[in-house]
């Protein structure tokens, strides 16, 4: 009777400490195909977009392009986090961007079209990180080329932001969200802005 | 040997509740990109969340007028021409023997374009929260969005 006792008491305590270590980790998406909802920048035109994920994590082939973060479970233990839609985390994000670039007035063009502007983001870094907070390590940098592939105006920005963590619709929202407050800020910069409202020749 | 097994999964137990119990905690985050000058001359609109029937906008409008902001509340349709920025808030609700804010996100953004300039987040689990009212949780998202002595 003790040794049924004590071996359904092993696997309650296993079966909670499963729970616990990857009950809520395992399997999050992130969504940031719809993260922007509106840019500090208006015009005209066609304009070619493109975002490249030059992540060394994902060039060398140790994560995968949908690689977006990592959740952890109760020991720290980390599971991947993936894009919503499981396409590449680039081409969300260039869905967010040519998105609220439509709105804004522009004819947003892939980015291998010709066009009189283009518009590079360049992911150096970007990666969440969930425990009891949320951190977001992101390292940005956003170009404007001419037609001719001159370059008009870049920005970059890098730092790590620390949030709050909870629970997998709530975290997607704040990466989605801090993912549109760091684009902004590289949009924002006054020589992008002058480049992208300036009529092309 | 047993006594030991015993006594060990009894520890094990106690470190996943004491692990379980590390959970209770809130944290808040924010960020603004205003400068301070903006921040003050700024006039707000407190845009209602149409799913929100305990209208949190008139609450967050009346604790950023506390803070010497010049804010006002109401739907989509209500807000005023001359509103600069717009302030957009996620609710969340949890039950645990009582209804508890659990999370709110307030997002500013500039009135013209949408665009976002800065949010403050208040997160808290059933034990956070005991004791506090949602003007509690409003106000430490709002600490985060415009800090105060800053």
């Amino acid at each position: 009777m003790k040794t049924v006792l004590v071996r359904a008491g092993t696997f309650a305590v296993f079966a909670t400490a499963l729970l616990i270590l990857g009950g809520c980790a395992v399997g999050n998406r992130y969504d940031y195909g719809n993260a922007i909802s509106g840019l500090p920048v208006s015009g005209s035109g066609r304009l070619a977009v493109d975002v490249v994920d030059v992540r060394p994590y994902v060039l060398s082939g140790d994560k995968k392009p949908d690689f977006v973060g990592l959740q952890r479970g109760g020991f720290g233990n980390p599971f991947d986090v993936r894009t919503g839609s499981g396409r590449p985390l680039a081409a969300e994000m260039r869905d967010a961007i040519a998105k609220a670039l439509q709105q804004q007035g522009f004819a947003v063009v892939g980015g291998t079209e010709a066009a009189p502007r283009k518009l590079e983001l360049r992911v150096f870094e970007w990666k969440t990180d969930v425990m009891m907070k949320m951190k977001t390590l992101y390292d940005l940098q956003l170009s404007v080329f001419d037609g001719s592939a001159v370059l008009l105006a870049q920005a970059r920005t890098k730092g790590e932001d620390v949030g709050s963590g909870g629970f997998e619709s709530g975290n997607a929202t704040n990466a989605a969200r801090t993912f549109e407050l760091r684009f902004t800020e590289l949009v924002r910069d006054e020589a992008v802005r002058s480049a992208l409202s300036t009529p092309a020749p | 040997m047993k006594t030991s097994f015993v006594s060990g999964l009894h520890r094990i137990s106690l470190g996943l509740l004491a692990l379980l119990l590390v959970g209770c905690v809130g944290n808040t985050s924010g960020q603004m990109t205003l400068p301070k000058e903006q921040v003050q001359a700024g006039s707000y609109f407190v845009q209602r969340n149409e799913k929100d029937d305990r209208d949190l906008a008139s609450t967050i409008a009346k604790a950023m007028q506390a803070r010497g902001l010049h804010a006002t509340a109401g739907t989509v349709a209500q807000r005023p021409a001359e509103a600069a920025y717009v302030v957009n808030y996620v609710d969340k609700w949890m039950w645990d023997m009582r209804m508890y804010l659990y999370d709110l996100r307030i997002d500013l953004r500039d009135a013209r374009d949408q665009s976002i300039l800065g949010y403050g987040q208040s997160m808290q689990s059933s034990l956070k929260a005991m004791g506090q009212t949602h003007e509690d949780v409003i106000n430490r998202a709002l600490d985060q969005l415009f800090p105060p002595g800053k």
